[in-house]
């Protein structure tokens, strides 16, 4: 078990707290059974994890790369290059994620707009169009 | 209407995107605003004893001699011009005196206001989704013309302070538009508690304190436009 542990470690950075790896036998004599690696959920602060060493059928390939995985319920999703790019650009804080997004969406907005024509008017510009209408003594 | 005489515009617009459902069909709406309701028979309300007319598609009108018009449109903002003169709003007085003497009807006014909110509350039960807010403003326009000023006396109209208008709340320049962000339940459940908090503005305008509005009753927290004293108001 602790080569297993040790195997991890090495290709896993920061080290998983509290992570635990164990046999559970299903018959008498424990020849036949289950091999558990158990990783408890970790610290917000410690995420994301990298994986350290990429193994490609059954060989270390030996240059410089890395990904970052999340957890998608029962697996674990690396990150696409643009996701990655984002997060080296503004880091995992909510603000800056947030920000992005209302980005994107404005942009969207105005793209929208610009396609319909005319931009929307504003409340204050459509109660003058028609304060100024029921002031007009030549519609009566 | 007298171009150059006061008019007053009450306004309500939703503060969220809404539209009165089959807007140009409705009949329920139609006969709403050909029967907005009212307190007493020949007050100050916004009866016009005409149809409601479609205009170039784009809106609904009702208009009432030229004291009173009514504009409402498909997006629920609704717009209403009343005459400020002694046409209506300023009523008791012939042309000359109102023009020595531009002395503003209390009674009127307030009861007005209320109308107004009343049916306000009536046209947002037709709003599809109901918005969570609505504005509603009034803008005074021409309370300066000629070499008059329009004014206030804050009290009832049956009262001699009210009559020989000796204490006088003079209109600080000649035009302003009063905003009011009201929340739609209250205004459908309260639309005299609405009424207040409008004329509130309309007098602060004057310089007048909120404790001087006649025709209001206080009640706890909540301070209203009391039909009770305008229906039993004598007015002259």
């Amino acid at each position: 078990m602790g080569q297993y542990l040790g195997i991890i470690k090495d290709h896993v950075y920061p080290p998983i707290k509290g992570l635990k790896v164990h046999w559970l036998p299903v018959n008498a004599e424990a020849t036949r059974g289950l091999g558990v690696i158990e990783v408890p959920a970790q610290s917000p602060n410690l995420k994301y994890f990298l994986i350290a060493k990429v193994v490609e059928s059954g060989t270390a390939v030996k240059q410089i790369v890395f990904g970052v995985a999340k957890r998608n319920d029962s697996s674990n999703d690396p990150f696409t290059i643009a996701e990655l790019y984002r997060y080296t650009q503004s880091g995992k804080s909510t603000v800056p994620q947030t920000l992005a997004r209302v980005e994107a969406k404005l942009d969207a907005l105005a793209e929208t707009q610009q396609r319909s024509g005319a931009p929307e008017r504003t409340p204050d510009e459509v109660y003058a169009e028609r304060s100024a209408r029921i002031l007009d003594d030549n519609s009566l | 209407m007298k171009t150059d005489m006061p008019v007053f515009v009450y306004s309500m617009v939703p503060l969220q995107r809404t539209s009165y459902k089959n807007f140009f069909e409705s009949k329920p709406l139609k006969s709403l605003l050909e029967n907005p309701g009212q307190l007493r028979y020949a007050g100050w309300d916004l009866t016009t004893n005409g149809p409601a007319k479609i205009i170039k598609g784009d809106y609904v009108e009702l208009t009432s001699a030229e004291r009173k018009r009514i504009q409402v449109y498909e997006d629920g903002s609704v717009f209403v011009r009343v005459s400020a003169d002694n046409d209506y709003l300023s009523w008791g007085a012939n042309d000359d005196t109102f023009r020595e003497m531009p002395r503003l009807n209390t009674l009127a006014t307030i009861e007005f206001s209320l109308n107004f909110c009343k049916l306000c509350s009536a046209l947002t039960k037709h709003m599809q989704p109901q918005p969570r807010e609505v504005e509603i403003r009034v803008e005074i326009r021409n309370a300066f013309f000629g070499t008059s000023k329009l004014f206030l006396v804050p009290y009832p109209v049956t009262s001699h302070a009210f009559m020989f208008a000796d204490n006088r709340s003079v209109a600080p320049e000649t035009s302003t538009t009063r905003r009011l962000s009201v929340v739609t339940e209250e205004l459908q459940s309260r639309p005299n508690v609405v009424a207040f908090m409008l004329v509130r503005q309309i007098f602060l305008w004057f310089g007048v304190p909120p404790e001087r509005i006649p025709y209001s009753t206080t009640d706890g927290n909540l301070t209203f436009i009391d039909e009770g004293k305008i229906i039993s108001s004598r007015s002259f």
